[in-house]
C-alpha cells in the first residue's frame, strides 16, 4: 500500500473484474434469442459491408492515374469517417462510459486506471477497423497492390488516431482545472461554457489529428503504389506514427497520474451543473413543433424525451446539421458517375443509420431513462416506443433529405430522389425498432405484436422498394 | 365495503428463491396497509406485482374488480407508484415531468396544471418548480416522486419506502397527504422500516418474512398494543424472533 493511499500495479485486477463481468453478462445473454441471432447478424453485416465496399469501387478500366486518384479519394472519405468516429467515441470512452465511472470510486492507482482505459480505447474502435478492411477487400478485384497500400494507412491511422484521443481528451480534462481564460472564453462564446470550452472542441481536436496523419500517410504510402516505387517515405511515415503514439500515450499517463482523479472530480462537476444553467433553460427545442399532430399520451411522452433528450445532448444535433450540409455538397460537387453517385448515396445513409441509434441508445440509456422510471410514470409502450422512433428519426431526417435533395439537384431524376428518401427513412426505422427489440427482449418490454409486425413491415418494405 | 385491491394466493419465484410465497391481503377504501418486515421479505415484489410490473407466478391480484395483467390498462390506471429507487427524466423540470405524469393519466393540461401546482406547493417544491430533476436532492427527487404517483389521484396509491430521506417537515408533509388521499375513500399501500411512523399512520400492518405472511395487525390491535405498553418494535422483534 503506498503513502497516497493508492495501490499500484492493480490493472489485472481490473482485467479480471471486466472478464468476470463479460463472462456473467454473456451468461444472462445467452438465456435468450440474442446470441442466436449475434453470428448470422455479424456475417450479414460483414457481407453488407463487402458489397458496400465493391458498389463504391471505380470502374477497374480507368487510366492508372485516374484510378489511383479515385482510390485516393475513396480511401481519404472511408478514413474520415473512422477519424470522425474515433474522435467522439474517444470521448466517451475516457470520460462518460460505465467501464471509466463504475471504477472511479475505487482506490485503482491512475497508472492502473490508464491502463484500463488505454485497452477500452482500442477495444472499443477495434470493429471500425474490421468495417474498414472489410470495405477496402473489394479492392483485390481493381487493385491488388492498391489493398496492400490502403490497408497499411488504415491500421496506422487507426492505430494513431485513439492514442491521440486520449492525449487530447486528457489535456482538455486538464484544462478543466485551469479554470477559464480568455481564450476558453473566446472558443465558449454564446455556448457560456468558459473553464469546459475545450472539451468542446477535443473531438474535433482528434479528428483533426487523424484526418491530417491521413493526408500525410497517403502521401508517404503512394510511391508504394508503383512497382519500382521507394519505400523510404512510407517507412519515415509508419516510424513517425508509432514515435507519435508513444509520445501520446507517455505524456497521457504522466497527466493521467498528476491529474485524472481531478479531472473526473471536475468532470462530474461540469456534467451536474451543464453549461446552459448559467442561462435560462432552453424550453423550446428543435423537432418540438410535430408534437402538437400527435395526441395524448404520445404528445406528452415525445415532449418531455424531445427535451430531456436535447438538453443533455445539444451537440448531437450540431452533427446532423453538418452532416447534412456535406452530404448536400459533396452530392453537387462529385464527379462521380450518376449510377455510382446513386450507389455511394444509399451507402451514405445506410451509414447514417447510425445517427438514429445515437439517440435512440440515448434515449433509452441509464441517464435519460434511468431503470425504473417505467414504474412510477407507466407509460404505455406502444407510445413510448413510437415516442422514441420518432425523436430518432428527426435526428436523421434532415441528412436523408439533403442527400435526396442533393442529388435530385445534380441529376434531376425524381426516381432516384425518390428512391433515396425511402431507403434513408427505411433504413432509419428498421435500425431504431431492432434495436429497441433488442433492448426491449433484454428488459422484457416490447411493443403488442400487432403494432410490431405493423412497424416492421413498414420499414421493410421502404428499405426494399429502395434497394 | 368492496376492497379496491385484493392479493389472491399470490407466489413469485426468482429462479430458486421464492420471493411471496401464497400471500393473500385486501385493501379496502380509506385503509393505509403498512407492509413490514426484514430485508428481503418480499414487501416490495409485492408491489411490483399490484402494480403490474411483475408478473406472479400463482395467484390474482384484482384493483377495483379489474384483474391486474400486462395488458390489462385499466388495471394499470388506478394504481400511482412510487418505487423504492427514485428515477425520474433527469433533464426535465418539476413542472414539465408533472405535465408529463398528468397527460398520462388523462388530465387536460389545464387541469393538470392546477394539479401539479397544487401538490407542488403542498411538498414545498413550488419554489424549485423550474429546476431539472438532476439537480435535485435525495429528499426532493422522493416529494416530487410521490406528487407524480397523486397527480392523477390514483384510487390505489403504493409507496415503496417513500418516507425514507425525508426531513422531519416533510415527513410530517407527506404522512399527512397520504392521510388525506386516503380520507377520499382511496387505499394505500406503504412499505417502511420506520415502525413507529408506520404504527401511528396504517390502519393495517401487515408482517411478511421469507415471502410469507406471518401475521396483521388492524387498528384495534395496534391500539390494544399501546394499552399494553408494547410498541409496533416490541411486536416485530417478537414476532420475527418467534417466525425464525
Amino acid at each position: 500500500m503506498r503513502g497516497d493511499g493508492e495501490r499500484r500495479g492493480m490493472w489485472r485486477v481490473i482485467v479480471r473484474l471486466r472478464a468476470l463481468e463479460r463472462k456473467n453478462r454473456l451468461r444472462v445473454a445467452g438465456r435468450g434469442l440474442l446470441p442466436w441471432l449475434l453470428v448470422p447478424g455479424l456475417g450479414g453485416l460483414g457481407a453488407a459491408l463487402f458489397m458496400l465496399g465493391q458498389t463504391t469501387l471505380p470502374p477497374a478500366d480507368l487510366p492508372p492515374e485516374a484510378l489511383a486518384e479515385a482510390l485516393a479519394e475513396r480511401g481519404y472519405l472511408l478514413r474520415a469517417a473512422m477519424c470522425f468516429l474515433i474522435g467522439a467515441g474517444s470521448f466517451e470512452v475516457l470520460y462518460r462510459a460505465r467501464g471509466a465511472t463504475n471504477l472511479a470510486a475505487l482506490p485503482f492507482d491512475s497508472r492502473s486506471l490508464f491502463i484500463d482505459r488505454l485497452g477500452a480505447l482500442y477495444l472499443a474502435h477495434l470493429p471500425l477497423l474490421a468495417a474498414l478492411a472489410l470495405l477496402q477487400a473489394p479492392l483485390i478485384e481493381v487493385a491488388p497492390r492498391a489493398l496492400a497500400v490502403e490497408f497499411a494507412i488504415d491500421s496506422l491511422v487507426w492505430l494513431l488516431t485513439p492514442a491521440a484521443g486520449l492525449w487530447l481528451h486528457t489535456l482538455a480534462g486538464v484544462s478543466l482545472l485551469r479554470g477559464t481564460s480568455l481564450i476558453k472564453e473566446f472558443f465558449g462564446a454564446g455556448m457560456r461554457v468558459d473553464s469546459a470550452a475545450l472539451m468542446l472542441y477535443s473531438p474535433a481536436a482528434v479528428f483533426a489529428v487523424g484526418l491530417s496523419a491521413a493526408i500525410l500517410l497517403a502521401q508517404a504510402f503512394r510511391p508504394l503504389l508503383s512497382s519500382s516505387g521507394q519505400a523510404g517515405p512510407a517507412l519515415v511515415g509508419t516510424l513517425l506514427v508509432f514515435t507519435a503514439i508513444a509520445g501520446f500515450v507517455l505524456h497521457s499517463a504522466a497527466l493521467f497520474k498528476r491529474s485524472w482523479r481531478a479531472i473526473r472530480a471536475r468532470f462530474r462537476e461540469a456534467e451536474m451543473l451543464p453549461p446552459w444553467r448559467e442561462g435560462p433553460l432552453p424550453v423550446r427545442v428543435y423537432a418540438q413543433s410535430p408534437a402538437r399532430l400527435f395526441s395524448p399520451p404520445l404528445r406528452g411522452l415525445y415532449l418531455a424525451m424531445l427535451l430531456n433528450l436535447r438538453r443533455r445532448h445539444r451537440l448531437d444535433l450540431m452533427f446532423t446539421v453538418l452532416a447534412s450540409g456535406a452530404l448536400f455538397w459533396f452530392n453537387l460537387a462529385t464527379t462521380l458517375p450518376l449510377d455510382a453517385l446513386l450507389a455511394w448515396n444509399a451507402m451514405l445513409l445506410l451509414l447514417a443509420v447510425a445517427v438514429v441509434l445515437t439517440p435512440i441508445y440515448r434515449l433509452t440509456g441509464r441517464e435519460l431513462s434511468p431503470p425504473g422510471c417505467d414504474a412510477l410514470f407507466r407509460p404505455p409502450a406502444a407510445a413510448l416506443t413510437t415516442a422514441r422512433v420518432l425523436i430518432a428519426l428527426t435526428h436523421q431526417l434532415p441528412i436523408t433529405i439533403s442527400v435526396a435533395a442533393g442529388y435530385g439537384i445534380k441529376t434531376a431524376q425524381p426516381v432516384g430522389v425518390l428512391l433515396l428518401l425511402m431507403i434513408g427513412v427505411g433504413a432509419g426505422l428498421l435500425a431504431s425498432l431492432l434495436y429497441l427489440w433488442i433492448r426491449g427482449r433484454r428488459s422484457g418490454a416490447w411493443l403488442p405484436w400487432a403494432n410490431r409486425g405493423a412497424w416492421l413491415l413498414v420499414a421493410l418494405t421502404l428499405v426494399l422498394i429502395g434497394s | 365495503m368492496t376492497p379496491l385491491l385484493e392479493v389472491l394466493d399470490v407466489t413469485k419465484r426468482f429462479g430458486r428463491l421464492k420471493a411471496l410465497d401464497g400471500i393473500s391481503f385486501q385493501a379496502r377504501p380509506g385503509e393505509i396497509v403498512g407492509l413490514i418486515g426484514p430485508n428481503g421479505a418480499g414487501k416490495s415484489t409485492a408491489q411490483a406485482i399490484i402494480c403490474g410490473e411483475l408478473l406472479a407466478d400463482r395467484g390474482r391480484v384484482r384493483i377495483a374488480g379489474s384483474e391486474v395483467s400486462a395488458a390489462n390498462m385499466k388495471a394499470h390506471r388506478q394504481v400511482g407508484h412510487v418505487p423504492q429507487r427514485i428515477v425520474l427524466f433527469p433533464f426535465l423540470t418539476a413542472n414539465e415531468i408533472l405535465a408529463l405524469a398528468a397527460e398520462l393519466s388523462g388530465l387536460t393540461p389545464a387541469a393538470g396544471r392546477e394539479r401539479a401546482a397544487k401538490l407542488l406547493d403542498a411538498l414545498e417544491l413550488s419554489e424549485h418548480s423550474d429546476r431539472l430533476a438532476r439537480e435535485y436532492s435525495e429528499g426532493m427527487a422522493r416529494k416530487l416522486a410521490i406528487a407524480v404517483a397523486l397527480v392523477g389521484a390514483p384510487p390505489l396509491l403504493l409507496l415503496d419506502e417513500s418516507l425514507n430521506g425525508l426531513d422531519p417537515q416533510s415527513s410530517a408533509t407527506v404522512q399527512r397527504m397520504i392521510e388525506d388521499h386516503a380520507a377520499q375513500g382511496n387505499a394505500v399501500i406503504l412499505t417502511s422500516h420506520l415502525l413507529w411512523t408506520m404504527e401511528r399512520l396504517c390502519t393495517k400492518i401487515l408482517l411478511l418474512h421469507q415471502g410469507r405472511l406471518v401475521d396483521s395487525l388492524d387498528r384495534d390491535a395496534l391500539n390494544g398494543l399501546r394499552t399494553e405498553g408494547r410498541t409496533l418494535e416490541d411486536y416485530y422483534l417478537t414476532t420475527l424472533k418467534s417466525a425464525r
